[in-house]
């Protein structure tokens, strides 16, 4: 799913390890959702668009 | 250490402990059939052991995640491919066997039976576990 959270992470000045312990999971999941090669569970999403305090629609695009 | 060093560490670490324990067990089989001595294998297979249990304790121990929901993803696909070319395993081979043990056409050599036994035991675990999975998820 196409998203924006490589330009959030890197903005926040974080590494894939930093956002990985941040929200719970390991770096190569990081890894795998800004390759558009993973789709995270509700759950991760939530957990991510808390972290970035925004919604879990301004990360990701269903549509994309 | 930073947490990527720790969870590089910690997955070497686990990589190096299953791979002492297979390498412990090859050596101790081909090495107790050379020298036809039983202790040999009995270390080997004492060897496996201890690298299965030290790589579940890394990763029980590790302060880093190093299994999450892609992981259990990955797991839940690998198994279901798993169990799906022993279901078509079986539905190809069970059939012919039975045909020809049945008719009499051929002796079926009793290892063919032994795959064809193991193919319907993971099956069963696997239904089982799948009924057991599916009520505690309702």
């Amino acid at each position: 799913m196409k998203n924006d959270l490589r330009e959030r992470r890197e903005k926040a000045e974080l590494s894939q390890a930093d956002l990985a312990e941040g929200v719970g999971v390991t770096r190569q999941t990081i890894n795998a959702i800004e390759r558009e090669r993973y789709d995270p569970s509700l759950e991760l999403a939530f957990t991510l668009a808390e972290y970035f305090e925004c919604s879990i629609e301004e990360i990701f695009d269903p549509d994309g | 250490m930073g947490d990527a060093a720790v969870e590089q560490r910690d997955q070497w670490l686990m990589a190096t402990a299953l791979g002492i324990g297979v390498s412990g067990l090859i050596a101790g089989l081909v090495a107790g059939a050379v020298l036809e001595a039983n202790i040999v294998v009995y270390v080997g297979i004492a060897t496996f052991w201890l690298g299965i249990a030290g790589h579940e304790a890394i990763r029980k121990r590790s302060t880093v995640t190093l299994f999450d929901e892609r992981d259990t993803r990955i797991d839940r696909e690998a198994s279901a491919v798993a169990v799906r070319t022993f279901v078509y395993l079986f539905v190809v081979g069970a059939p012919p066997l039975v045909t020809l043990a049945v008719t009499d056409t051929s002796v079926v050599p009793q290892q063919a039976w032994g795959v064809l036994s193991a193919c319907v035991l993971l099956f069963l675990v696997y239904a089982i576990a799948y009924v057991v999975l599916g009520d505690r998820h309702l």
